[in-house]
Order: structure tokens, then sequence, then C-alpha cells
């Protein structure tokens, strides 16, 4: 069981809302949010959701900064990205350490490495 | 459980050091014997005379594919067949021996000498371009000094012993956590030649 601290930096064109897990934490308009989780079932997919015409600049969860997977949410049509008119969602697991390691060790393998360079973007 | 000295370590370092108690089951890292002799002592006064860069690690490009620009390792997809020194190795007979020596098991393709500053550390990366594997050969590894493999453990370089390492396929992070800067070299070598492959498979 884990309670982190969740921390992101945004530009927003309207008010906001943050879900996670699908219930509502807080609705907001300031371009930096922070807040403390439930207690949360290590080693369970958790998802995190900004809802509202937003752009993600940055994410730190557990007081670690995930650096480019901030541009690996997914929109609201389906496609990854850290913008959306609707909503930006993350999938993500405690704890944060090893699910960061063990996410950056795949996108970084090889195979990964040529499909992106060949068909664009992959879901992982 | 490694709890490293200072808090100025970012968190992603720390937690991978406290918390991955994992062991190695030899597919990452193992620890080789080169089958000649070379002077660590001797190695060591001329490493610490070499032309560093400035760069955070400290980094000195010795030999590699000869009329290139450092092309940072040994890539994946490079079709370079001709190596030579990128530097006059004349004041460095010990390192020059060691290259020469190195070299009669097959080319080594890219090899560089590394200096971390006392407290330095390297983010968790992969070397996900570069040749697989490389030797590492640690020439000073003051208490404190770790590298670390996500999944598989520390590295042991208990008296200075090199390791052949995956640093292409596994994530790993390094840490000098001590007062003194720490020096070691790596390289790359072709190592499909049969000599090569007698060492890296013991």
């Amino acid at each position: 069981m884990s309670i982190i601290p969740i921390r992101f930096t945004l530009k927003a064109a309207t008010d906001y809302a943050v879900l996670l897990n699908g219930e509502t934490i807080v609705e907001h308009s300031q371009t930096t949010l922070e807040f403390n989780t439930p207690i949360l079932k290590d080693h369970k997919m958790h998802t995190l959701d900004i809802r509202g015409n937003v752009q993600i600049e940055s994410l730190w969860l557990d007081n670690i900064d995930t650096e480019y997977y901030t541009h690996h949410g997914f929109t609201s049509n389906g496609a990854r990205g850290n913008a959306d008119s609707n909503n930006v969602r993350y999938y993500f697991q405690t704890p944060i350490w090893k699910w960061l390691l063990d996410w950056k060790q795949h996108d970084n393998s090889k195979y990964r490495l040529l499909s992106k360079d060949h068909t664009g973007f992959l879901p992982l | 459980m490694t709890t490293l000295n200072t808090d100025s370590y970012p968190k992603i370092i720390r937690d991978f050091f406290r918390y991955d108690n994992s062991v190695s089951d030899g597919t990452a890292h193992r620890p080789i014997t080169l089958p000649f002799a070379y002077d660590i002592g001797q190695l060591l006064a001329e490493a610490e005379q070499l032309p560093y860069d400035d760069r955070p690690v400290n980094r000195c490009y010795v030999w590699g594919p000869e009329g290139k620009q450092d092309p940072g390792c040994d890539i994946i997809t490079s079709t370079d067949k001709n190596y030579t020194a990128q530097i006059d190795l004349t004041p460095y007979p010990n390192i020059k021996s060691f290259i020469d020596n190195a070299n009669t098991l097959g080319p080594i393709t890219y090899l560089t000498f590394k200096r971390m500053k006392p407290r330095g550390y390297i983010m968790p990366h992969v070397d996900s371009e570069c040749n697989p594997y490389k030797i590492y050969v640690p020439l000073s590894w003051p208490e404190g000094s770790l590298f670390k493999m996500f999944g598989q453990g520390n590295i042991d370089f208990t008296d200075l012993k090199p390791n052949l390492i995956n640093t292409s396929d596994v994530i790993h992070s390094v840490v000098n956590d001590s007062d003194e800067h720490r020096i070691i070299f790596s390289f790359y070598a072709d190592w499909s030649y049969e000599r090569w492959q007698k060492v890296i498979n013991g």
C-alpha cells in the first residue's frame, strides 16, 4: 500500500478536474497542482485523469520527475500525448520508482526504438 | 538496501538504490579475466593525466573508428572496420600496451576513460543504440561507488576486477557517494572473435 504525492504543471484553457481511479480529487484552474493520494494498492494499475482543455507540462509522482512519460498520456481520441481538449489520462503503478524504471527500460529497448523510427508512436 | 549518504541525489536514484534488493543471475553482468597482464596502478597514474572534457562525468575518448567524430559508443548500426587512437598515446605507454594487447584478441571498437566527481551520479538509463556488451575496468573504486542494474543487483568491482556488462538492455545507474573522484575505462570489441568469445564466456 502506498500514499504518494502527485504534482503536475499544465497550461489550461478551461477549469479542469483531477480524477484518480475515477474519483474526483479536485476541480481547479491553477497551473501547478499537488495533492496526496488516498491509499493505493501496490502493483495495481492506477489512472490519473486531468479533465479539461489542458496541456500537461510536467508530472511528478512520489516526488519523482517522470520526465518524458509526460508525453505518453492517453488523449480522449485514443492517441498518445500530453494535450487534449477534453481529457488526458496517465496510467501508473506503485512503487513509482520500480514502475518508472521498468517503463523506461522497455521504452528504450532496441525494438521499441525501431518501432518509433519506422512507424511512429506505438502504444505499449 | 543501500541508503545513499546525501539527499542531493534525485529521488529515483535514492529509491532505486534503497529498494531494489535484487541479485544478479549472471545475464546482465559478470566478472571476467583478461588474458594478458596489466598494472592497475600504472594505468591509474596515466589515467589521472588524460585530457578529460568538462561534461558532468568527465570523459576522454581514446580509441574508436578512424576518421570520425566521437560516436559516443560502439554504435549498433556502425559499419566501421578500421579503428585507431583518438589521442596521442605516446605519453601513456601502459594504456597503449593495454589496447595493443586487447587488440590481439579481436579489434577494439571504442574505448573511453571516465572520471566521476565526488557525489557524482548517472541517472538510470539504457544505452540502447550501442553494442549491447562492454567491458568495464575500474581503476579506482572508492567506498560508496556503486554501479546498479535494475533487477540485477550491484556489479561487483571488488579488487578492481573487470566486468562484462549488458548496458543496452538493462537500465542502470551509477553513483560515487564518496569524497574522492573515481576513474574507470570501458571498451567495446568485436565480440565475435574466437579469442574474445573465450574471454566473455569464461
